[in-house]
């Protein structure tokens, strides 16, 4: 099977850059954004696989961007990676039809078995140490 | 026999000289009328038939020659003597010819019949009592006239109602040649009643025993009388009335007829044919003959017949006029008393009526006027007593007798020891203050004159060294017929008391204008219309505009336009209310500046309690406002910076240092994989490092919610809104029923933050201070806003208490919803919960994110 083309996205550039790193050998990185606005052209312009879509960014945030995704059609899987260990992120997440929810801190074990997951159209979430 | 051809002889003579003529003008033509009679003139029937004959041919245009001639078949029955009779009248109008013939009874009429042709050829017949037996002669074309019209059926029947007991049917008649031809036609008409009744005919006897057999009849028996010309011993009744008076004096029962003729010498009557009308129909007859109407053309009439009775014969038998047939005539009825005088009674009882009602009414009014006399008396007694109880002072001036009285209480007043002076007149005013008497006596000219009432109030000098009282005298004057004042009655009340008190009160209100007018607020009074009465000095100095133009409605001309609507509803609620009321309007100063004016206003009250209207001060406020408005935009301006601040440390912790802690944690988890052989013991530990990290991130981030919610931005205001209550229920183990509606649109970022900071600061508030554990909050989509509602049925509190002294919470509360343009109303009493309640538009606050974030 091919790589899946993915499209990261987070407002911080070492996370980005880690992130990068993580999925290296197993993924191929289209492209990169740092807020929602910038999400959604380069969704619409690279057609990715995957969005791996950071919550809370400047200008319009990871569930706006999803939400106005599938209005426009997008077809791309959406994980999103969070510090957010909160219920009602990931209702929020559901609600946009994303089918990955990894914590940032569990990214090196959690993040590959998620894309692999959702590539397969199925649901991946991190456990939560607190709710 | 020569005796009555005597008579006979000298009867004709007599009637060949004694034509009557009828008509008096000798220019009309002559005619000659022949009436040729049964019997002689001693019969009263011939007489009223010859009258009602003689009133037809009256009226006639001819002159008549009118001949009367007698067949007189009673006396002279032989029929040798009758055709000598014929003979001698044929002969006799031989030379003379009729030019009408009349008949009158049966004998003339068969005359006519048997000779007319021969004898009187031509010559047109008019006939008239008949009397036909059974079988009717024929006719011929010269004849016409009036057929009888016995009705003896019905003359029984009249009978039998009036004595219904009768039994017997008696008939009386006679044996002469007309009574025969009678008797057959009343046999005839009465067959029928002989199945009922016992009939008997006592026609053939002789007067003696008629009387006999009439004196003995049952009770039960009425008598018919069909006329008797002569009894059975031939003895005639030449008069008619000789027979009848016989029967019905013999009788012991009434007795009845069937003609007007008999009627009138004892019997009591019935259905009887008027003679005198059939002699009249008769001539009538006999005149259209003479103007040349053929008798064939005539058409033959019949005799009329009534009920008619003799009131003497009914009263003598006892019998009731009530019992008549209908229409009954009623002959020789006596007049009674009523009939007789009545028009004396009516007289005398009008005379007695006149003098009744005028003695009533002299009664009367010597009743009314001792009534008017005794009320007269009460109305002075209630008068007196009503002059001495109110302390009043009456007086009576008669300008005839030149009299002044005065009565009453002159103590009082003038300070005089009586009930009643008599002054002259003119002297009272002696006793009127000297600056006074000039409007008195103007007072009284000017009421005279101009026949008005008379007023005046004005001093009195009492004689006994008081100061002097005050008078209010009210009179009227009383003018004779040529306009001269004859007499003026008044009354006067001593009002001093009521001067003294309005003195008091001028006083006092001198005292409150001076107090009011040095007053440094504005005061104003106003009426129970609402409108103004008053305002002072300080109000005028404000407005610079003069009294007259502020009272009435004229304040609110200084009022700001864009506030006169509301000042005005604020002012006319309470004021219908009562109540006191408390508004802030713009009002304009004497340069011109609107300035901002707080005006109280109280309802005022009268000692009985009646509402007077209002009283009120007003005090410029425009510095206070101005200093308020600084405050409140300083407090925005804090608030603002305060939650810039929150949101900087918060995005700090969260994008910086949140995110170095989640990259450290990838580092560790790196490592952990990177080395090949590492040992338990140190993988533990960095995994123990790795999850030490992780609990510091978790805790930076609810620093990081706790001053800045991410999730309002992130999620709205519902979803943080719920996630808030979930968090503050776990921690303070307490329930919060959280309730939504789903609110469309987005939010503006200022109105989600002041609800969900209000919604933090009351639930904090409430776990901290109600005690209470259980809290509802409901989020609600109101029109054009958002509606937050927070209640506790904890232990409550006094708001205005609260605000004043540890209110801070409370008072950023209000800020913030202030910031938003939104409103927030807090209720709550001790022990009765507590109920926040904040409403914030949106259109508004969505205006002014626009217009910042364009900016």
């Amino acid at each position: 099977m091919d790589s899946p083309r993915v499209l990261l996205i987070d407002d911080i550039p070492e996370i980005l850059e880690k992130i990068a790193y993580l999925l290296r050998d197993d993924c191929d990185i289209v492209g990169y954004a740092k807020n929602g606005e910038e999400a959604i052209k380069a969704a619409v312009a690279l057609s990715p696989d995957l969005l791996v879509l950071d919550i809370e960014m400047p200008i319009r945030n990871g569930i706006q961007a999803a939400s106005h995704l599938k209005e426009l059609g997008c077809k791309a899987k959406v994980i999103f990676l969070t510090a957010h260990e909160d219920a009602d992120y990931v209702e929020a997440a559901w609600s946009v039809e994303a089918l990955g929810y990894v914590l940032k801190s569990r990214a090196a074990t959690d993040l590959l078995p998620a894309i692999r997951e959702t590539l397969q159209g199925r649901r991946f979430i991190s456990s939560f140490q607190l709710v | 026999m020569p005796r009555a051809w005597s008579h006979f002889v000298i009867a004709s003579v007599l009637s060949c000289f004694l034509p009557c003529s009828v008509g008096e003008a000798q220019s009309k033509p002559a005619r000659r009328v022949l009436i040729l009679n049964e019997v002689g003139t001693a019969y009263p029937g011939i007489n009223l038939m010859d009258q009602g004959i003689r009133s037809a041919l009256h009226t006639s245009s001819y002159k008549l020659e009118i001949y009367r001639e007698y067949m007189d078949t009673l006396l002279f029955p032989d029929p040798a003597d009758q055709q000598r009779f014929r003979d001698f009248y044929i002969r006799k109008y031989q030379n003379r010819k009729p030019d009408v013939i009349i008949t009158v009874g049966p004998s003339p009429l068969k005359f006519m019949l048997e000779t007319h042709h021969s004898a009187f050829p031509g010559v047109p017949i008019a006939f008239c009592l008949p009397t036909w037996g059974p079988g009717t002669p024929v006719l011929d074309s010269d004849f016409s006239g009036v057929e009888n019209a016995f009705a003896p059926f019905e003359t029984i029947q009249a009978a039998l109602r009036l004595q219904p007991s009768t039994k017997h049917i008696v008939v009386v008649g006679g044996t002469g040649a007309h009574d025969k031809l009678l008797e057959e036609l009343v046999r005839d008409r009465l067959r029928t009643l002989e199945r009922n009744f016992d009939l008997s005919y006592l026609t053939n006897l002789t007067m003696p025993d008629l009387v006999e057999r009439l004196e003995r009849l049952p009770n039960d028996s009425i008598v018919l009388f069909t006329g008797m010309g002569q009894d059975a011993a031939g003895t005639k009744f030449i008069s008619g009335e000789e027979a009848i008076e016989k029967v019905v004096a013999a009788a012991n029962v009434p007795v009845f007829g069937m003609n007007d003729v008999t009627l009138g010498h004892g019997e009591v009557g019935g259905k009887v044919s008027y003679i005198r009308e059939q002699g009249r129909i008769a001539g009538d007859i006999a005149l259209r003959m003479l103007k040349g109407e053929k008798p064939q053309d005539i058409p033959r009439a019949r005799d009329t017949t009534a009920y008619m009775f003799d009131a003497r014969a009914l009263k003598r038998w006892g019998l009731k006029e009530k019992d008549l047939p209908p229409g009954s005539i009623i002959l020789n009825r006596q007049p009674d008393f009523w009939e007789l005088y009545w028009h004396y009674v009516l007289i005398g009882f009008s005379v007695l009526l006149v003098q009744t009602i005028a003695i009533g009414g002299l009664l009367r009014q010597r009743s009314r006027r001792r009534h008017a006399e005794n009320e007269a008396a009460v109305a002075y007694d209630r008068l007196r007593v009503a002059v001495e109880a109110g302390r009043f002072v009456g007086w009576d001036v008669d300008y005839r007798m030149g009299t002044n009285i005065w009565f009453g209480d002159l103590q009082g007043m003038f300070g005089i020891q009586a009930e009643k002076v008599s002054l002259p007149i003119g002297e009272f005013l002696r006793d009127v203050h000297p600056e006074d008497v000039d409007h008195v006596r103007k007072a009284i000219e000017d009421a005279r004159e101009g026949r008005s009432p008379y007023f005046a109030e004005f001093r009195i000098i009492p004689c006994d060294g008081r100061s002097p009282r005050w008078v209010n005298a009210r009179g009227k004057f009383y003018y004779a017929t040529n306009g001269d004042a004859l007499r003026m009655l008044g009354m006067a009340a001593d009002v001093t008391e009521r001067h003294q008190a309005e003195d008091l009160v001028r006083e006092s209100e001198e005292r409150f204008r001076l107090v009011a007018n040095s007053a440094p607020v504005m005061i104003w009074m106003s009426a129970t219309d609402k409108l103004c009465t008053y305002v002072n000095k300080s109000w005028l100095d404000f407005t610079g505009r003069p009294l007259e133009a502020q009272l009435g409605n004229g304040w609110a001309e200084s009022v700001h336009p864009q506030d006169l609507q509301a000042c005005m509803d604020t002012y006319t609620q309470a004021f219908d209310r009562r109540e006191s009321y408390k508004m802030e309007y713009r009002a304009k100063r004497n340069d011109g500046e609107y300035r901002w004016i707080l005006d109280v206003g109280v309802p005022r009250f009268s000692k009985d309690g009646s509402f007077a209207g209002y009283i009120g001060s007003c005090l410029d406020i425009t510095d206070r406002r101005l200093a308020e408005e600084a405050l409140g935009s300083v407090s925005h301006k804090l608030i603002e910076a305060q939650e810039k601040e929150r949101t900087r440390i918060a995005r700090e912790l969260h994008d910086d240092i949140n995110q170095r802690i989640a990259l450290a944690t990838i580092e560790l988890d790196q490592l952990k994989q990177s080395i090949p052989g590492l040992d338990n013991e140190l993988r533990a530990r960095i995994s123990a490092l790795g999850v030490r990290l992780q609990e510091t991130s978790i805790e930076v981030q609810a620093i990081s919610h706790r001053l800045h919610s991410s999730k309002l931005e992130l999620l709205g205001i519902v979803a943080a809104s719920r996630s808030f209550c979930r968090e503050l229920a776990g921690l303070h183990k307490v329930k919060i029923d959280f309730a939504a509606d789903d609110i469309q649109g987005p939010v503006p970022q200022d109105v989600s933050l002041c609800a969900f900071r209000i919604l933090q600061e009351s639930l904090q508030n409430a776990i901290k201070y109600s005690g209470a554990k259980r809290f509802e909050v409901q989020l609600r989509a109101t029109s054009g806003g958002i509606e937050l509602t927070v209640h506790d049925d904890g232990a409550g509190f006094d708001v205005d208490e609260a605000m004043r002294n540890h209110g801070l919470g409370l008072i950023s509360m209000r800020e913030r919803a202030n910031l938003v343009k939104g409103t927030l109303v807090i209720t709550s009493k001790p022990m009765g919960g507590t109920v926040v309640g904040l409403r914030i538009p949106i259109a508004v606050n969505r205006r002014r994110e626009a217009i910042s974030g364009a900016a």
